[in-house]
């Protein structure tokens, strides 16, 4: 009898699927995760579940993009928002490839409740998006769907701890042990205790994404990728109305989300070698961006950019075409053929496809341990989105602001009545810690006990405190708090707390430094290098990867 | 699908959505709100924050890193967003001059539009007011009634009639405001009396119509818009080169429609253009030949929608003007521009909050025990008067422009 | 609309109602031209002079040990360029201290006329307490923030928060307080935290520094505080009782004094974080002193456009909201501030200065309007170096007035004080609001002396 029945390493938005669908199924199962939830790759996309309108070379593609969008919006309507997108064309030529991918995105797109692409008069494009070049001939439209990728991840992720799964953050695999041509368990560093342990396994499932090559050859098994990094360029408040597509630089196309309560420029493509936790944005693919979109947006530069995150994408190792033609559907490799049975990893994917790649993966699982059991994970809402929710009521039931409640509906739906429930007893927990969102600290406090943050960053990614326009700098120290209080942390380890998570904040601060963030920044310096004096008191820190030169 | 086919699709998207595109100006006042650094200097001067607390009034350092960043969330601010009273007083200390005043404009517009559900009900009672008869507030219905109103008004002021004027070609248009053409009728005759004895040659409006302030604070643009619109006629049809008026509101509002629209005409308050046009050494050539009271100490209000919403040298006019009446004593309350709490329409849904911001000023006020209150503004005027009375304080206020006229030597 | 002045002042914080004041106290006619409040408003209510020497680890000893070795080392620091003799790059240690020295008694004499007294001298630097805890070195404190005998080794400290208060956490503070004095093996030994009950007279959540502070202005409120912490301190026989810095804005000394009496024990404030109520205490003060000695504060003001002639500066037109007032001086001071002041400005194409379009140097002299902000800043947030961005500003020579990369003097009557200027890094020195004040005073002294020689 082995400790699980499949141990999944890496909890992004693919490896937190298939805990999730696996667990459902009624496997024992194992989630381990070398950081926190959603802290590699799908923490730096900008959350469209894209209905694969850029790949009607791949039909097959786009009628699962289109599925896995209607299966979203069933289980998981709370974090997930619509926008309307423009394409707006300065000339016929801005219209990307032709061909007739007007026609394949419509085929699905009322299923999706959305309409048709459609095209529309600049005077008419202009009255939806002022903020457009006026010179402008006409524009493309149509809708997409985004989601809180960091909510997605989480919510499976939690949704398997409740059937009965085993979620271990800040767990790092050491070892995969093979025997006799398969898998049969796992070594692993859990970083809060610093043990060491191992636990007995049939099925290794290696969702690390970028790391994926890395992770199998712990097992001795071949794996190849190719790590294509990406930037995204934060703005302030939602700037546009509606999403802009326009064409880039270099001919490819670029986008401008808005995003929850900011707005997101991407992205830039470029194949990589580097370590994933070391990449930060770069200049170049800065200003490649916002020169890219000033012909569509012209005030473009005149937004308060507020951070540029950079990510690396798992693709396929299709080589010596550019990247853009690799594909984006993703692989699956069954490691029985290389001597490791039990083991399976896979490359590629984009997030919409995350719960259909972990369906086919947690088939072929069940299909080796001999169950039988349907996939429900299309079916089964995820905590917090089996309802509709009264935003006005219960603000008024609990004498709440309406704007606190209804962010916090988009996260967590459903639960928003248990983090309310908290204030009745605890009147002052109604104290607005992140005054950018808001987040009060009703749900900080009820975040850290059901949703194991470990530190403010894990917070920042199940809250979004943090990533407002102060970027933290007046949220940190009073989040921070809490979180000792509630962890038991000493003051030494309170004031690492909160240089971490600044440190973090920082590394996507920098990059774009300019305008409004310069008065930001030095306010942020002046409390907590000047009035705190951290830059000469307090506890040493480790140089993170993305603080090497 | 033809293209007016598929934009009535969009729209319907729009709306489900709640995005309601910022057009024009609003891009300027988004673009100050990404100003905000969260430093909350505003707190510490907000009126309203005074008045009630962070708890009931998030505000303005609130609204601006908070409220204000995405739109299709504007509905849950309404619990709020409606308690701002618009003076202006976070802008002038932001580091950065962020403009709340005109972003809370800006949500309400789009509450309005999208979730009137949501709007205060006598705020939409308002704006029916507004839309029926183009006025703030609901006309006589008698025009005798009205006259016997004013000659109460003033006889008690002591002040004469003379006709009103309608010339058409004046060199100058004096708008009276709503509340001196329908309420505090004593403040249009006053400024009547006084370009009369100056010999300034002014016009009434052929009609009066609201300046459509009121309309902005509930959200009302197309109302606004279209009061903008009649006003703009007004001016161009008469022909006038320069506009007066005796109402702080109505001289911010008016002095935004004349850039919008282009006048090309210059605009003042009354005391700007008595003391730039008239003089104070001829003023007080004529104050002295008026009747005295006798010393008297005299408190001056600053309007918010002349200090801070056209310029704080606006009350230096004031200030001088008073300074040559003989016999007047200037009495520094220590609130002299400390919000009324009469502004931001908040008196008609959420008395107890105006009246909460006013007691900062009643209080000093009555500390200092002046013999009398002038402020250069009917709504302030009327504003402080009800909260004084309503505090057992017999201390009188006067609108700035009646106590000047008050104290020329006019033909009774 | 038109002023004219002696000696108009762009910027109303430290530096510019400094300089406001002391023109004014010469008998000149003054206006201070203000677009709105700065970092001074927001000031943690410590006067830091020299704390650390730029690139230490540990502070100063005083402050006038500091102001030496700046003399010695850093001769492009504003404190020594207060100190340079004529025309030499040679700098007189003594000279800088005696004027520091100066400027600050007059500015501790003049805001104690306005009620609000500091403690602590240029002998010896203090330790103040910040809101998480941490020590930090300066020269001068509020008075309500400083207790001689809080690092005494048989005191009980009580940090004490505030209930629905979430600016200041009594338990964290207290914890990192008592860690890093056990560290140094230094008093005191016992540290313990509290939290007190405001519900009967406040919301229970969201309180804010400013409701607070204008609560213990009130008799009522301070009782209140008083009885709340009444049961703490006799349960714990806290000897000293730390509170967040909302003591009052009008009364904070006399609430103090009040808390003591009734408590028997010690009561200080820590410094503050924005939003700062000490901060708006030394605002007040300031603005109460400029007007006081005659000067003119005009609010809601910036100041967008000027006049060059020659190498004077003729004019300057300031926009308010909907007028705009062309002013006329003889002399002008520049204190527009940093970043948070408006003073300077960035973009990916470089720094500039955003009244005059002057140079703009790092604290070396080099040119930095064509260098992008990133490239100024640290990959780490925080080290004791810090980041060269907050060295940047306008270069000024002996007469503190603004130079060009030639070392030109851009106008003879155009004179710069305060965070604007290059040269030093307030954030790791610790030395701000006494930069400000140094170089606020010697910039009147200076815009004065042009002012008098031209009327004459």
């Amino acid at each position: 009898m082995s400790d699980y029945d499949v141990v999944v390493i890496g909890g992004g938005s693919t490896g937190t699927a298939v805990a999730r669908d696996c667990q459902i199924r009624g496997l024992k199962t194992l989630l381990l995760e070398r950081d926190d939830i959603a802290s590699g790759t799908v923490g730096t996309c900008a959350g469209m579940i894209s209905s694969g309108l850029k790949y009607m070379n791949e039909p097959e593609i786009v009628d699962m993009c289109s599925s896995e969008v209607v299966h979203l919006k069933r289980i998981a309507r709370h974090i997930i928002m619509k926008n309307p997108i423009l394409t707006p064309m300065l000339e016929m030529s801005d219209l990307s490839s032709g061909g007739n991918f007007a026609e394949e995105y419509s085929k699905r797109a009322a299923e999706r409740e959305v309409p048709p692409v459609m095209f529309l008069t600049p005077e008419d494009s202009l009255k939806i998006e002022p903020m457009l070049n006026p010179d402008i001939i006409a524009s493309l439209y149509f809708e997409e769907y985004f989601i809180d990728p960091f909510r997605l991840c989480l919510l499976q992720a939690i949704d398997a701890k409740r059937r009965g799964a085993d979620i271990r953050t800040y767990c790092e695999v050491t070892n995969i042990i093979v025997q006799d041509g398969r898998v049969t368990g796992v070594e692993f560093f859990d970083r809060l205790t610093g043990r060491l342990e191992s636990v007995s396994t049939r099925i290794v499932v290696n969702a690390t994404g970028p790391w994926a090559e890395k992770v199998a050859a712990l097992a001795g098994m071949p794996l190849e990728l190719r790590l294509n990094k990406g930037a995204h360029v934060i703005l302030d408040r939602r700037v546009v109305n509606v999403g802009v597509i326009a064409k880039a630089v270099d001919g490819r196309m670029i986008y401008l989300f808005p995003h929850e309560n900011t707005v997101v420029l991407g992205t830039t493509a470029l194949d990589t070698w580097e370590d994933p936790d070391s990449v930060r944005a770069s200049h170049d693919e800065i200003e490649y961006l916002l020169k890219s979109m000033e012909w569509v947006v012209p005030s473009i530069r005149e937004a308060r950019v507020v951070r540029a995150m950079e990510g690396i994408r798992p693709l396929v190792a299709d080589w010596k075409i550019p990247e853009g033609d690799v594909t984006r559907g993703y692989r699956i490799m069954d490691h029985a053929g290389d001597g490791g049975e039990g083991m399976i990893s896979f490359t590629g994917g984009k997030l919409v496809m995350c719960r259909h790649m972990a369906e086919s993966v947690t088939d072929i699982i069940c299909e080796k341990l001999g169950v039988e059991r349907e996939c429900r994970t299309h079916l089964e809402p995820l905590p917090g989105n089996e309802d509709d929710v009264d935003v006005l009521a219960l603000a008024s039931e609990y004498g709440m602001s309406a704007h606190v409640v209804e962010r916090m509906r988009a996260r967590r739906g459903t639960e928003v009545r248990a983090v309310l429930e908290l204030t009745r007893d605890r009147p002052n927990w109604k104290t607005k810690i992140c005054t950018c969102e808001p987040v009060i600290e009703a749900e900080i406090r009820y975040s850290i006990r059901h949703e194991f943050p470990q530190t403010v960053d894990d917070l920042r990614r199940r809250l979004r405190i943090g990533t407002g326009p102060c970027q933290g700098t007046f949220c940190t120290y009073k989040a921070a708090a809490i979180l000792a209080e509630e962890l038991g942390l000493t003051g030494q380890q309170y004031l690492h707390e909160v240089l971490s998570y600044l440190a973090e904040r920082w590394k996507g601060k920098r990059p774009p430094m300019r305008g409004g963030q310069l008065p930001l920044e030095e306010m942020a310096q002046g409390m907590y290098a000047c009035v705190a004096n951290l830059d000469h008191t307090g506890p040493p820190r480790e140089r993170q990867p993305w603080e090497e030169v | 699908m033809s293209e007016e086919e598929a934009y009535e699709f969009v729209k319907n998207t729009l709306r489900d959505e709640g995005i309601v595109p910022y057009h024009g100006q609003e891009l300027e006042v988004v673009k100050s709100v990404e100003q905000c650094m969260n430093c909350g200097l505003c707190l510490n001067h907000c009126p309203v924050v005074r008045a009630v607390g962070v708890d009931r009034f998030s505000g303005p350092r609130g609204i601006a890193v908070e409220l204000s960043r995405s739109p299709p969330e504007y509905w849950s601010t309404a619990d709020t967003i409606y308690l701002c009273t618009g003076c202006g007083t976070c802008r002038e200390v932001c580091p950065k001059n962020v403009d709340i005043p005109s972003v809370v404009i800006l949500m309400r517009a789009r509450i309005f539009k999208r979730r009137s559900d949501l709007v205060p009900k006598s705020l939409l009672q308002l704006s029916a007011t507004l839309t029926k008869y183009g006025l703030a507030f609901t006309p006589w219905e008698d025009e005798e009634d009205k006259a016997e109103s004013r000659d109460a008004r003033l006889e008690r002021h002591g002040l004469p009639h003379i006709e009103d004027r309608i010339k058409p070609g004046a060199e100058v248009l004096y708008y009276p405001g709503c509340q001196a053409e329908e309420r505090s009728q004593e403040i249009r005759e006053a400024a009547k009396l006084i370009l009369d004895y100056f010999g300034i040659d002014f016009t009434l409006p052929t009609e009066m119509s609201c300046c459509g302030l009121p309309a902005k604070l509930i959200g009302d643009e197309e109302t606004a818009r279209s009061l903008a619109s009649r006003l703009t006629e007004q001016v161009r049809s008469l022909k006038v080169r320069a506009v007066i008026t005796t109402c702080a509101g109505c001289t911010s509002r008016i002095l935004e429609i004349a850039e919008e629209e282009n006048w090309g005409v210059p605009v003042y308050h009354m005391v700007e253009f008595l003391a730039e046009r008239v003089g104070i050494d001829r003023l007080g050539a004529e104050f002295s030949k008026g009747a005295s009271e006798g010393g008297i100490t005299v408190t001056v209000h600053d309007p918010c929608h002349l200090i801070r919403h056209v310029s704080r040298l606006v009350m230096d006019s004031a200030l001088e003007i008073l300074g040559a009446i003989p016999d007047v004593e200037l009495a520094d309350s220590g609130v002299a521009d400390s919000c009324c709490g009469g502004g931001g329409l908040v008196g008609y849904h959420a008395a107890d909050v105006s009246s909460l911001v006013t007691a900062r000023n009643i209080e000093a006020i009555t500390r200092r025990d002046p013999d009398r209150v002038v402020a250069p503004c009917p709504l302030c005027t009327s504003q402080i008067e009800n909260e004084l009375y309503r505090h057992g304080s017999g201390i009188e206020v006067d609108d700035l422009t009646v106590y000047i006229a008050k104290h020329l030597p006019l033909r009774r | 609309m038109e002023i004219a002045a002696d000696v108009a002042v762009i910027g109303g914080g430290m530096a510019g109602l400094v300089a406001g004041t002391v023109a004014s106290q010469a008998g000149l006619s003054v206006v201070v031209l203000s677009r709105g409040h700065g970092a001074t408003a927001d000031c943690s209510g410590a006067i830091d002079v020299i704390g650390y020497l730029p690139l230490a680890t540990t502070p100063t000893v005083s402050a006038i040990e500091g102001l030496h070795l700046l003399a010695a080392l850093h001769v492009l620091h504003p404190y020594s360029i207060l100190g340079l003799e004529r025309e030499s790059l040679v700098v007189d240690g003594d000279v800088v201290v005696k004027r520091v020295q100066e400027t600050i008694e007059w500015f501790l004499s003049t805001v104690a006329e306005s009620e609000l007294r500091h403690v602590g001298s240029l002998d010896s630097t203090i330790m103040a307490c910040s809101p998480l805890g941490t020590l930090k070195p300066t020269a001068l404190l509020q008075q309500t923030m400083w207790s001689d005998s809080l690092m005494d080794e048989d005191n009980v400290v009580m940090f004490a928060g505030i209930r629905g208060y979430p600016d200041f956490h009594s338990g964290m503070a207290a914890k990192t307080f008592l860690e890093e004095r056990q560290a140094l093996r230094e008093g005191p030994r016992r540290v313990i935290n509290c939290t007190v009950d405001l519900s009967n007279l406040l919301p229970v959540s969201n309180l804010s520094a400013i409701e607070l502070a204008r609560l213990f202005d009130t008799e009522e409120g301070l009782r209140h505080l008083a009885e709340s912490l009444q049961s703490h301190v006799e349960g714990t026989g806290a000897s000293h009782v730390v509170l967040p810095p909302v003591l009052g804005l009008e009364h904070a000394a006399t609430a103090r004094s009040e808390l003591e009496s009734r408590l028997g024990a010690e009561v200080i404030e820590t410094i503050s974080f924005p939003p700062s109520i000490p901060g708006t205490r030394l605002q007040a003060a300031l603005e109460a002193a400029l007007e006081r000695a005659g000067g003119r504060l005009l609010k809601g003001h910036e100041v967008v456009g000027t006049e060059t002639s020659k190498d004077r500066v003729t004019g300057i037109k300031a926009r308010g909201p909907r007028r705009s007032v062309s002013v006329t001086a003889k002399s002008y001071v520049l204190a527009t501030g940093k970043f948070v002041g408006g003073g300077l400005a960035g973009d990916e194409r470089g720094l500039r200065e955003t009244v005059f379009g002057l140079q703009v140097f790092d604290g070396d002299r080099m040119s930095v309007t064509e260098t992008r902000p990133q490239k100024l800043t640290d990959l780490t947030w925080v080290t004791e170096r810090g980041h060269r961005l907050y060295t940047c500003g306008i270069g000024v020579d002996e007469h503190l007035r603004p130079v060009g990369l030639d070392g030109r003097v851009y106008a003879a009557n155009l004179f710069g004080a305060g965070a604007v200027l290059a040269g030093y890094n307030y954030i790791t020195e610790k030395s701000g609001l006494g930069v400000a004040i140094a170089t606020g005073h010697a910039a009147a002294i200076e815009a004065v002396n042009f002012a008098t020689e031209a009327k004459s």
